[in-house]
């Protein structure tokens, strides 16, 4: 109980390909590079950026669909570590038991020709976690019922289901093994603003019921405020600030997380009235061939000493307790 | 959770009716096939009329009993949006040239399933028939005879057997052989799929006609291993060229479906319910074909159809050329190159004429229908 | 009170879709006005409607898309002239030649949609489809066209205007085409513009330039501009007037600050107390039960009663009329608008 669920340790994880006419040059995308936070038992860390960012990079990796190229990456579900980055045979299922995801797109994040009872049923088939068909059937009727759907629905199809209840049939997938650990990648960014009140509230009571941690990654920094205790904002594939999360949205320190939050439109037009905008100059770079030093020293606003900040890459510093910062600002 | 108890009893009560229903079933249909079997013996009757109505009357039995069939499990199953079924059926009546051709089709897989009955005279060869050689049409002979004197319209009838046999014997050998590679090498990727698709564009890139003629006549030129192939392929009760075509359409037919389910997997192995399989743990044969293979069936049924009628415009291509069916075996193919040698003078042209709108019927009915189920697939196509 | 002269009013629209799973009953009497000169917010959740008041307007619905009643009444003079519409009063939209719709669109209505990749032409350079348009509705040389091109460019910030130019849609990024297609809407000069979602393909950083960068032109150029959207920050950041639709209707209209302050009907509030907003910390989101409604067959009466905590009878049997509530510019349509009020006077005034 004294190490932290989860703990992520410079997670490294580049794409390479090559280009030219002779396969001679090989170009690096650098998707998630030199990641390191760690999440407790029922705390959910947020993870936000833009496009290109790399969190969804980040969020696949963590869950396995991707070896990382370095780092690492250790579970303690129950007193005893896991390397995720090379596990043992017989650690590949209590993994995959502990950490489950839910996936963005309600179109395709289940399989058009399946019925629902065999996407829900699918986890409890695979790691063996039930016998039998109606031991099955009674235990997917169960977590649809958590979701708030109902019995009759495990004989349908996902199309016959709107894009809402999808994302719960979704979660219910994810909650058959009992995780210790969700990972949660843009799962309402695709869903109206009712339905994203209804699964973000059910997220939560959730979490509370079972104990549960999330991984949140999220653009939407309203969603993320509302649901992470911790949050950490990547650029191009590294972690510029992380910290509480309070802490970050009331105080925030990088430079890009403060453009950030004056971008985000806030449903209050008093507040949008009087909010100082910072507009971030230029585009965002491409990922393959990233500024040298500070990776935001190009649309910095707040440049403070050019050379440094184009020459040398910050590391993540401890600014306030619970609040690190990788800037040169800050030094 | 008194809701659980009232499903629990739902599912019990249809599930009881789903029995009692397969069983009746099951039952009729029994009866049904058992009653074809007796029609067989169609020495009984020889009024061609009464065996055509009787022929009708079976089918229509067979229809009214399928569509009882399906309404009954309908309403057991009563689900309250329209299920997908429906709305193909529905959006292939809408188009008006694919309804035509399953008409077409159905005809023609009618033709071949009672070939025997609808055939005016036997298919064993009786030896005064060649006494009436190259009679033009009348009653006796609808469409006239052939040089043989065999019935012509009882030739067709049963070239209609051989057409769609082979046509769906190839089709649905390639179909399996495509789909596994086209998963395997769209899934792996890397050096796996150039391997494979290498060796698919050195098949595509055979000149098929010429190998299938070569083939042909190297068997010919060799008579020991021409007696060997026959005896084998009579003991199929095939026709040893006509084997021949076969074999080599099906090893030359499956690049088209090989690229297009290649050409699929490409895009629905980076969606996310692969990827949430992933996660749990499948084991990489379930997510082949559990996931990824069933999702490319829908073009692939198209590609079939159009690939039916390919096939049996090849084979007659092939037949009339010399290197199919030989004399015995009533292809179209075969029919329309006599009717060939025929067609300058007009007093024969019905030897032509009618193997030639059989084939072209037949074909025609085909593409239309896979064009149809093409377009009532699409979701994207509103009406 | 700025000047409040009225640029299009729009009465009792309804649209309906024949799909072969029914009709679907998209707008059933959209009414709203639109003065010059400002931004009007349509806003509401997915099927409400909103894109579909824009196209029905536009008069560009799909085949399976008829407008069966409404009137869509134009008053831009510029419009006018160009139309050579020479009778008294507004322009009736609805009910003019295809010919006339053409020149209206571009010059006295334009679009910007969601996705830019769609509505630019991906085997034409950037700067030939800019010129088409002006070339379609401004009758100058050549030279001047390119001219005007390259000005355009250089006002929605892109840089090097004669590079941009020539470059084609899928060798810029998703803000740039955005910009470009804003630029394309903004070439004949038209007196509204319709912005379909136009940031919600965009990251958030360039979406707040983007609409800033909208706020600007509309200024220089004094169009008006309605932006449909369901994003209720981008409406609370760059609207004037906002109106709120709700399976096929307006259900309310009102200013920015009194809308959010002070929204009076059930739709409204719920989905404003449903949105996770940074300036509070809530524990629970409410949200409103229930689920959108299949517009193919719709409640009847007043079609947020299934799901609104004020229903009576009356709301199930007869939808109601837009009227002025509280402040002549503070529209509610709304059976119990009084319960409504009562409730809101109880729990202390802001929602």
């Amino acid at each position: 109980m004294d190490r932290p669920l989860l703990e992520v340790k410079n997670l490294t994880k580049y794409f390479s390909f090559q280009r030219g006419l002779f396969r001679k040059e090989t170009f690096y995308l650098r998707a998630v590079d030199d990641v390191s936070f760690s999440l407790e038992r029922k705390k959910t860390l947020g993870i936000v950026g833009e496009s290109g960012c790399g969190k969804t990079t980040l969020g696949k990796t963590l869950v396995g669909l991707y070896k990382p190229d370095s780092g690492s990456i250790t579970l303690t579900p129950d007193g005893k570590s896991i390397d995720m980055v090379n596990p043992k045979d017989d650690e590949l299922k209590t993994i995959r038991k502990t950490i489950q995801m839910v996936f963005q797109d309600p179109q395709s994040s289940l399989n058009p020709r399946w019925p629902i009872r065999n996407i829900v049923g699918e986890p409890l088939e695979i790691l063996k976690l039930t016998r039998g068909r109606k031991e099955k059937e009674s235990r997917v009727i169960e977590l649809l019922e958590t979701v708030g759907l109902k019995p009759e629905h495990i004989n349908r199809y996902p199309h016959e289901f709107s894009g809402g209840q999808r994302q719960r049939i979704g979660i219910a997938r994810a909650l058959a093994s009992q995780p210790d650990l969700i990972v949660l990648d843009e799962p309402t960014s695709a869903v109206d603003v009712s339905v994203q009140a209804q699964v973000l509230n059910l997220l939560r009571d959730l979490q509370k019921e079972r104990n549960m941690s999330y991984i949140f990654i999220s653009h939407d920094l309203g969603v993320v405020h509302h649901m992470a205790d911790e949050i950490a904002v990547q650029y191009l594939g590294q972690i510029v600030e992380y910290g509480d999360s309070e802490k970050v949205f009331n105080n925030p320190l990088h430079p890009y997380t403060k453009a950030l939050l004056s971008a985000l439109p806030v449903a209050d037009p008093e507040f949008e009235a009087h909010k100082k905008r910072i507009i971030l100059k230029g585009t965002l770079p491409n990922a393959i061939n990233p500024p040298s030093g500070c990776r935001f020293h190009t649309r910095c606003q707040e440049l403070v000493d050019e050379k440094r900040c184009k020459s040398e890459c910050p590391m993540l510093r401890e600014v306030e307790k619970d609040h690190k910062v990788a800037c040169w600002i800050y030094d | 959770m008194s809701e659980i108890v009232d499903f629990k009893k739902l599912e019990e009560t249809k599930k009881k009716l789903n029995r009692k229903l397969y069983a009746q079933a099951a039952l009729v249909a029994l009866v049904l096939i058992l009653v074809r079997m007796l029609l067989i013996s169609r020495d009984n009757i020889d009024n061609w009329g009464l065996r055509l109505a009787i022929v009708g009357v079976y089918i229509l039995i067979w229809y009214l009993f399928l569509d009882q069939l399906y309404k009954r499990w309908r309403d057991i199953n009563y689900k309250d949006e329209r299920n997908p079924i429906d709305r193909f059926v529905h959006r292939l009546y809408h188009n008006k040239l694919a309804t035509v051709g399953l008409f077409i089709v159905l005809s023609v897989a009618i033709l071949a399933l009672f070939a025997p009955e609808i055939a005016l005279y036997g298919s064993e060869y009786q030896a005064d028939w060649k006494d009436y050689a190259l009679m033009p049409p009348s009653r006796e002979h609808p469409f006239g005879t052939v040089s043989s004197g065999e019935d012509l319209f009882s030739l067709i009838c049963y070239g209609s057997q051989i057409s769609l046999v082979l046509g769906i014997g190839v089709e649905v050998i390639v179909a399996v052989i495509g789909i596994a590679l086209g998963v395997i090498s769209g899934y792996y990727g890397g050096a796996i799929d150039k391997i494979i698709h290498y060796f698919t564009d050195v098949i595509m890139s055979f000149p098929f006609l010429i190998l299938v003629i070569v083939l042909v006549g190297a068997l010919r030129a060799n008579p020991d291993l021409n007696e060997r192939i026959i005896d084998f392929s009579s003991s199929l009760g095939m026709d040893a060229h006509l084997l021949m075509v076969f074999l080599a359409l099906t090893v030359f037919g499956w690049p088209g479906i090989f690229r297009q389910v290649r050409g699929q997997v490409f895009s629905i192995k980076e969606r996310d319910y692969v990827a949430a399989a992933k996660v749990v743990g499948a084991s990489r044969s379930s997510i082949l074909f559990r996931h990824i293979a069933i999702n490319t069936l829908g073009p692939v049924i198209v590609v079939m159809t159009l690939g039916i009628a390919g096939v049996i415009l090849t084979e007659a291509g092939l037949s009339f050329l010399g290197f199919g069916a030989d004399i015995t075996t009533p292809s179209w193919g075969r029919l329309l190159s006599e009717g060939n040698s025929f067609v300058t003078q007009s007093k024969y042209l019905y030897l032509a004429l009618f193997p030639g709108i059989a084939l072209f019927l037949t074909i025609l009915g085909f593409t239309t229908l896979g064009d149809g189920i093409r377009d009532a697939i699409d979701p994207r196509l509103k009406l | 009170m700025k000047d409040k002269e009225i640029l299009m009013e729009v009465k009792d629209l309804v649209t309906r879709f024949y799909t072969e799973d029914g009709v679907v009953k998209a707008l059933e009497g959209v009414s709203f006005t639109l003065y010059k000169g400002e931004t009007l917010a349509l806003v509401g959740e997915t099927g409400c409607g909103k894109s579909v008041t824009a196209l029905s307007i536009l008069r560009l619905l799909p085949i399976s898309g008829k407008t069966l009643k409404g009137e869509v009444l134009f008053y831009d003079e510029e419009t006018k002239a160009r139309l050579k519409y020479n009778e008294k009063g507004p322009i009736p939209v609805l009910t003019l030649e295809p010919q006339d719709m053409l020149k209206l669109r571009g010059f006295g209505m334009s679009l910007i949609t969601q996705d830019p990749m769609t509505s630019l032409n991906p085997v034409y350079t950037v700067g030939d489809q800019l010129m088409e348009v002006i070339k379609l509705h401004k009758k100058l040389p050549d030279n001047e066209t390119k001219k005007l091109a390259l000005k355009l460019l250089e006002d929605v910030e892109l840089t090097p205007p004669e590079e941009i130019f020539n470059k084609y849609p899928h060798q810029l990024s998703g803000g740039q085409r955005q910009r470009i297609v804003i630029s394309i809407s903004l070439a004949a000069e038209p007196a509204l513009i319709f912005a379909d979602e136009p940031t919600t393909a965009l990251d958030v950083t360039i979406q707040a330039r983007v609409l800033e960068l909208m706020q600007e032109l509309k200024e220089e150029f004094q169009t008006s501009l309605i932006l449909i959207t369901h994003n209720l920050g981008i409406v609370a950041e760059t609207s004037d007037r906002v109106g709120v639709m709700y399976a096929g209707r307006v259900v309310e209209v009102a200013d920015k600050y009194t809308l959010f302050n002070r929204p009076l009907h059930p739709y409204t509030q719920g989905l404003i107390a449903a949105v996770p907003v940074i300036t509070e910390k809530r524990e629970e989101l409410s949200y409103i039960p229930g689920t959108v409604p299949n517009l193919i067959h719709p409640p009847t009466g007043c079609r947020f009663h299934p799901r609104c905590p004020y229903a009576t009878d009356i709301c199930k049997e007869k939808i109601p009329e837009l009227k002025a509530v509280e402040t002549d510019d503070h529209f509610v349509e709304c059976w119990n608008i009084d319960a409504v009020i009562k409730d809101l006077a109880e729990k202390g005034g802001a929602c």
